[in-house]
């Protein structure tokens, strides 16, 4: 486990400086144990703040994972594009399963992913466990969003329907989730649709894997729609955003 | 006398830690192996770097100024897609520099502080992999990785060790280790209350989902069996859980390694997760004995004959 010795012999200062060394180890390393310890009476004494300040961000970390239950399938979201054609008429286009096109065919046979496969996922997947969190008079302003309602509109009206700061914060989060959501869907329609497309409208369910005992096959099972969106215009695209959502698209067979 | 006892063992510590390297082995070949889940996490990322990191990315703005790890984490944000791409270029050619060991510690620093600013560019698509990867490297970089199995030792650079650097380098192998056996403890204490993982089912669910399907065959041959699902369920958990213990003797440790590498391993091929694999093996590695590496390599030696002769880790 270790290499020859080194000469000359430790001074005194060199000694002292092993335990200082070894004490800033055990320092160190409790506080990581402390932070990624289940809830417990020494960490709630520690706080959670005082924690948080030495370990984040370079030691941020959190080794929950698969747990406490493993996961078991994946949130599925679904758009359809409102097409303007040259006379200005507008027709709604059909849904298509954009995380279909991601989790399964980006993963299968394909041992060394790329990380796209995560993003509609886990964009669900926060979408909702916010909107989830909202008090009910702000689902109330999220359901009452009509056709052009934009994010950021939605965003100052979900604020507004707070009545104290933690109210206010999941107003804030839900408005971050919903722009990239809003973005990465608008991004994917006009690579989709291409220029006819103005406006998107997204909807989403769960695709899981059902009690294993009673399964007797790899079928999984899909939940109701969870959460359908307003109709909403799309948001700004530069053409670095065009060029690289289309040639994401054309990996996919959906056109 | 027990006085006399303690100080006589505290000195033979003292005098230990200040002249003897642990692992030295062993952090050259997480460096190596870390190096590479880096590289390969950027490789296989390349063809869409500018939708998840790069100038195509803005649709995670506001998810990425909330969520990145530091206000200093951003420097890459509004970048022109051909500037992107150059830096993107050389964070990988740092990369390569810090797996084969040629100017191992500047090519470090630089190497963790750009993958860093890449992958902070996206936190949606994050893992743990990436935060382990983070740690363990900031780690190595305080030892000395690059004495062995590099290009910075096939070159013969002069030896710069000192008392301060052997020290520096033990107290971060074991700051290191500490935080690997952190890792799988938390991990298995979370796993416990779950109804999956004490009914023995748990990883029935993941390996029948599409999320984590790579070869389907192979996750239908797992699931197909109750009692294969519920056994590796059940070790997935003990293992985890009693990993520092199997550490303490030589032959329970031998074990321990080589069911943990062979649970990454399962996790990699089963669940299409191989850079968080190859990063969490990559720092069991530095629990591997200098001897067991060193006859590795002479019957890896003995097999490939003089071909490997001719590469870096040849040299010792």
């Amino acid at each position: 486990m270790s290499t020859a010795p080194l000469t000359p012999p430790p001074t005194r200062a060199a000694r002292a400086a092993v335990w200082f060394a070894l004490a800033l180890v055990v320092f160190h390393s409790a506080a990581i144990a402390l932070w990624v310890s289940p809830n417990n009476l020494l960490k709630d004494r520690v706080g959670y703040d005082r924690l948080r300040s030495y370990v984040v961000p370079l030691f941020d970390q959190a080794w929950s994972v698969f747990a406490p239950e493993a996961d078991n399938g994946y949130h599925l979201f679904e758009i359809r594009g409102t097409l303007r054609s040259a006379d200005g008429t507008e027709t709604q286009s059909s849904w298509i399963k954009v995380t279909a096109r991601e989790v399964g065919p980006q993963l299968r046979y394909h041992p060394f992913p790329a990380r796209t496969l995560l993003i509609t996922d886990r964009l669900a997947s926060d979408q909702l466990r916010i909107f989830t969190s909202l008090s009910e008079k702000q689902k109330e302003v999220v359901h009452v969003s009509g056709v052009g309602v934009t994010t950021a509109l939605q965003g100052e009206r979900l604020i507004a329907a707070a009545i104290n700061g933690a109210e206010r914060e999941n107003a804030r989060a839900y408005t971050r989730t919903e722009l990239a959501v809003e973005g990465f869907l608008s991004g994917i329609a006009r690579a989709v649709w291409g220029a006819e497309v103005v406006a998107v409208q997204y909807r989403q369910n769960e695709v899981f894997v059902p009690t294993y005992q009673r399964s007797h096959g790899s079928e999984q099972v899909t939940s109701g729609y969870q959460f359908v969106s307003n109709v909403r215009p799309l948001a700004h695209l530069d053409d670095a955003d065009r060029s690289a959502f289309g040639r994401y698209v054309d990996t996919w067979d959906i056109r | 006398m027990i006085a006399t006892k303690i100080r006589a063992r505290a000195r033979a510590v003292e005098t230990f830690l200040l002249t003897e390297q642990l692992a030295p082995y062993g952090v050259a070949m997480s460096r190596i192996l870390a190096g590479a889940a880096y590289l390969g996490i950027l490789l296989t990322n390349f063809p869409v770097r500018q939708l998840l990191f790069g100038a195509a990315s803005d649709w995670n703005g506001p998810l990425r100024e909330h969520d990145r790890i530091a206000p200093w984490a951003g420097i890459l944000a509004h970048l022109p897609g051909p500037v992107f791409t150059l830096v993107y270029l050389v964070v990988i050619a740092l990369g390569i520099a810090f797996v084969l060991g040629w100017h191992t510690r500047v090519a470090g620093v630089l190497f963790l502080f750009g993958v860093i600013q890449i992958l902070e560019m996206n936190p949606l698509v994050s893992d743990q992999g990436d935060n382990i990867l983070r740690i363990g490297v900031l780690f190595l970089l305080l030892t000395e990785c690059g004495s062995v199995w590099s290009l910075d030792a096939r070159r013969g650079l002069p030896s710069k060790r000192s008392h301060a650097r052997t020290l520096m380098h033990n107290a971060a192998v074991i700051a290191l280790g500490i935080q690997v056996v952190t890792v799988y403890i938390a991990a298995a204490m979370f796993k416990i209350p779950g109804i999956g993982w004490r009914e023995g089912t748990a990883i029935a669910y993941p390996l029948r989902s599409d999320a984590y399907q790579v070869w389907p065959f192979l996750n239908d041959l797992v699931t197909s069996s109750g009692v294969l699902v519920w056994a590796v369920t059940y070790a997935a958990v003990f293992l985890q859980l009693y990993f520092p213990v199997l550490l303490l003797n030589r032959s329970t440790r031998r074990v321990a390694l080589g069911a943990i590498i062979g649970l990454h391993l399962g996790i990699a091929v089963l669940m299409g997760l191989p850079w968080f694999t190859l990063a969490m093996v990559a720092f069991d590695g530095i629990f591997v004995s200098t001897s067991t590496y060193l006859t590795a390599r002479r019957l890896l030696d003995r097999l490939l004959g003089r071909w490997l002769g001719r590469l870096p880790w040849r040299v010792s």
